[in-house]
């Protein structure tokens, strides 16, 4: 390859575009010695290193912070040496104490005492949770056992809504029937009424006749 | 071959800062994480945590992969920090070399393509290599720096935006960009070798300002 390819595969490095057989050629171009491909590579590395801050931005999970101390605490644990398949830094020896410093008060007699304390406390507090939620539970059915009267009185006295509504409807339909014969009668009456009228009216002509007469 | 890159890493902001009063994520609170100090973990943790994690979620695109991935990330940083070589670069660098790596691994399946990442990591850089340009984060706070990458990168025509994704976050060669997209290998090479030399150029006073 001519200087002016390694140059152009300079980007293509950067973001990881080159196949390995290029990718070796170059680095064995820049080794031995091409200052201009070696500073362009700083440059392309950087504006590369740079791409992840043009992406919107995301939190990580919340939790895995905690999480992740906790797997190191356990590890270390597990193995009774350093970190997670730690190795520790050369020469220093064991793994630091500056993590999770309380580990060296185990065995010690105020962290057994500090331990039975938070024991009795935890036992006492459980024991006082029980009991509010026992209390609570009672409580609870004896709303319920109320709210089922409720129901069951409600239940009766829409029944005897029912009824009496069904009475008020009959009286209401026998009184309509009614009405409507009294009616009819009342009609009749006034037919015959009129009859009457009418007779007694030709009775008087005839009777004012026979007089003239 | 990523140590060789970690080699000619030009960003190295070791007084990087997050915010005008957040500390630093030093070299030297790297070697106190080396050192076991759960503090100084936390400390890392809290400022390098997300943008880890948005380049392994926009590696893996699944939310629980992302998180596992990380998780394996912070227990081999914890695990190698006291290794650290700050002339090789930056912390942060070296976490996001370390991120989508392993995010690329996972992708891929290790050594699918004649190359594996994760190994190349722990190969032995050049020393003659070594160097690093003037930390970016010296001028420029982290909102900054975000507003600049991101103004950068929306600039690039989005055929050029794509080849750079897919080699960055997908983990492909110019070979397999081309066959993926249906194209020439020069016109990919090209298309990453432009949009590549615009961003060279449009964050260059990153690390030139002073």
């Amino acid at each position: 390859m001519s200087h002016e390819q390694f140059e152009d595969a300079v980007a293509l490095y950067a973001v990881d575009a080159l196949e390995p057989a290029e990718r070796e050629a170059l680095e064995v171009h820049i080794r031995d010695g091409c200052e201009e491909c070696r500073a362009a590579m700083k440059e392309y590395r950087a504006a590369a290193n740079l791409l992840p801050y043009a992406l919107p931005p995301e939190a990580a999970p919340f939790d895995l912070q905690s999480h992740l101390m906790r797997t190191f605490e356990l590890d270390r644990a597990q193995s009774g040496k350093s970190g997670v398949g730690w190795t520790s830094p050369a020469g220093q020896g064991d793994f630091p104490r500056t993590f999770l410093p309380w580990r060296r008060l185990i065995g010690q007699p105020v962290f057994a005492l500090a331990s039975i304390v938070l024991l009795l406390a935890v036992g006492i507090y459980a024991l006082t949770l029980r009991s509010q939620l026992q209390t609570e539970a009672a409580q609870r059915r004896q709303i319920e056992m109320a709210m089922q009267d409720e129901g069951r009185r409600l239940t009766v006295l829409q029944l005897q809504a029912t009824e009496q509504e069904r009475k008020l409807n009959e009286i209401r339909n026998d009184f309509v029937d009614k009405l409507g014969t009294t009616r009819d009668t009342l009609v009749a009456r006034e037919a015959e009424l009129a009859q009457l009228r009418d007779r007694l009216a030709q009775q008087e002509q005839q009777a004012a006749c026979r007089r003239r007469l | 071959m990523t140590a060789f890159i970690d080699s000619v890493e030009v960003l190295n902001p070791a007084r990087m800062r997050l915010s005008p009063n957040q500390p630093s994520l030093t070299p030297e609170l790297l070697a106190r994480v080396g050192k076991g100090d759960a503090q100084a973990f936390a400390q890392c943790y809290e400022q390098s945590s997300s943008v880890l994690f948005t380049l392994a979620l926009r590696i893996l695109n699944n939310h629980d992969e992302a998180s596992e991935l990380l998780q394996d990330v912070y227990i081999e940083a914890w695990r190698k920090a006291g290794s650290f070589d700050p002339k090789r670069g930056s912390p942060m660098a070296w976490l996001i070399t370390l991120t989508r790596s392993r995010a690329i691994d996972r992708l891929r399946g290790s050594a699918s393509r004649g190359r594996n990442l994760t190994d190349s990591i722990e190969e032995t850089s050049a020393g003659d290599l070594r160097s690093a340009l003037p930390d970016p984060f010296d001028t420029h706070a982290l909102g900054e720096l975000r507003m600049l990458v991101m103004e950068a990168f929306k600039d690039l025509p989005a055929p050029q935006q794509e080849a750079i994704e897919l080699a960055f976050y997908g983990g492909l060669t110019h070979a397999e960009i081309a066959a993926k997209l249906d194209k020439p290998i020069g016109t990919v090479k090209t298309r990453i070798k432009l949009g590549m030399n615009k961003l060279r150029y449009a964050l260059r006073p990153c690390w030139e300002a002073k």
